[in-house]
């Protein structure tokens, strides 16, 4: 499947190296459809076998990167263990961090979108208002339209940015209801109380 | 923002930061280590009006939520005291029930931002190809909001909470001011010269004697006055974060 004599400079034409360059050469996530789109002649069931393999490549050689799946396409990231280098070269502090109350209302919407202000703050339990322009401020979350209730609020939902924010392939990588450890023990009891005000994080499935 | 779990028993109540009514009631939970199924309201009730009481001494803005959560419990706790009717009846429903519910709902949520928090901490490690103007968009869009703007509030907050630091971190030393504002001015620019922009933590120079510190804080009062940084805070309560401003003096 090599063509070498087509390759002046000694490269190989085949899909698994154009790939590679378009990973390389492009500075935002790009899915398998936009890949098999590009190069044509593929699928981007192909695509994701193509990038597996490019993946064992880079860890077989020990390359100082690899592909992350990231907000539903591939990125190639260095790896962390190279983050202390990088941080020199970018010369600057290290961006801020998202507060606790903007990583609380994030984690309620991720779960509930499209949902109402007045559901995140029934579950926090205060007022979100200037947590939820801050999101809003920082395309971490966007309005999603209107809900059917009184004076029908505006409902939110999470971004394609908050994926890349947080290097998410897709939101359901967060873990699920039934992943989370219970802290509060004895899940039988809380079955007996028929945990029933909200279905993202409330199933019970042990 | 105090870190509740990592703060342990010992620690007073009234000094811990809460994100509102409930997050405190999870700590209370927690720390007296009671079964969330049943709850002995009187003692949670009890603690939980202390903290509101030395709270709202300091900060009435959010006393609201917190003085409705203990409306709540002690209403509660009266149903508690009041006879059942039948006690046989399954149907009856326990006057806690809609209360813990919503405890353990917020307790869920509150695990998921610590997921996300670990997701937000190794992506800070991942740099790809475009990185850079990525995380300048990224900060345009935090920095820009006038409601980020910090107070002087806010500053003396963020101050006391570095002093306070320091007293629990370090043995105190007696020492002449071995440093003056310009000194410290110098520092700071060159910081932000490096870098464009500091946490206000960072500017803190771990290690020295506090009188530095105050020395600090004063330059840097001075240094905003005069237009030369811009303090700004994402959220209320939150980091400080220095940016050059319009006056900056190289």
């Amino acid at each position: 499947m090599t063509d070498a004599n087509a390759a002046p400079t000694g490269a190989v034409l085949d899909t698994k190296h154009i790939v590679e360059a378009l990973l390389f050469a492009a500075d935002e996530p790009l899915t398998s459809g936009q890949l098999a789109g590009l190069i044509g002649e593929t699928t981007p069931a192909m695509i994701e076998d193509i990038v597996r393999d490019l993946q064992t490549d880079y860890a077989l050689q020990r390359r100082a990167f690899g592909i992350k799946r990231i907000a539903d396409g591939f990125q190639i990231v260095t790896r962390s263990d190279y983050a202390a280098w990088i941080e020199r070269l970018r010369a600057a502090a290290p961006r801020p961090r998202l507060s606790r109350p903007a990583l609380e209302t994030l984690a309620i919407i991720a779960y509930k979108q499209p949902v109402a202000r007045v559901e995140l703050e029934s579950i926090r339990g205060v007022s979100v208002d200037a947590v939820l322009r801050t999101l809003l401020e920082r395309g971490l979350v966007q309005v999603a339209g209107r809900g059917e209730g009184l004076g029908r609020p505006l409902l939110y939902r999470t971004t394609g940015h908050f994926l890349e924010y947080f290097g998410l392939p897709g939101l359901d990588a967060l873990p699920k209801p039934e992943e989370l450890e219970v802290l509060f023990a004895d899940r039988e009891r809380q079955e007996e109380l028929e945990f029933d005000s909200g279905d993202a994080v409330a199933e019970e499935s042990e | 923002m105090a870190d509740v779990e990592s703060t342990g028993h010992s620690v007073k109540l009234e000094t811990l930061d809460f994100e509102g009514p409930l997050d405190l009631l999870v700590y209370l939970v927690k720390k007296n280590e009671v079964d969330i199924y049943d709850i002995p309201i009187a003692l949670i009730t009890e603690q939980f009006l202390e903290y509101v009481e030395a709270m709202t001494r300091e900060k009435l803005e959010s006393a609201g939520e917190f003085l409705l959560m203990a409306a709540t419990l002690m209403r509660i706790k009266a149903q508690m005291l009041l006879p059942q009717p039948d006690l046989d009846d399954e149907e009856l429903e326990d006057p806690r029930r809609e209360l813990v519910l919503k405890i353990i709902e917020y307790q869920q949520f509150k695990e998921i931002a610590e997921h996300l928090r670990d997701h937000e901490s190794s992506r800070r490690l991942l740099f790809s190809r475009g990185y850079r103007e990525w995380l300048a968009e990224d900060e345009a869009r935090a920095e820009e909001e006038p409601a980020n703007r910090a107070t002087l509030g806010d500053l003396l907050r963020a101050f006391a909470d570095v002093m306070e630091q320091a007293a629990r971190d370090r043995v105190h030393h007696l020492e002449p001011l071995a440093v003056t504002i310009e000194e410290k001015v110098d520092f700071i620019r060159s910081r932000l010269k490096r870098d464009g922009r500091s946490s206000f933590r960072e500017l803190f120079v771990v290690g020295e004697p506090r009188s530095h510190w105050i020395v600090t804080f004063v330059a840097l009062l001075e240094m905003a006055r005069e237009g030369e940084i811009r303090l700004r805070q994402a959220e209320r309560f939150g980091d400080i974060n220095v940016f050059v401003g319009e006056g900056f003096k190289k």
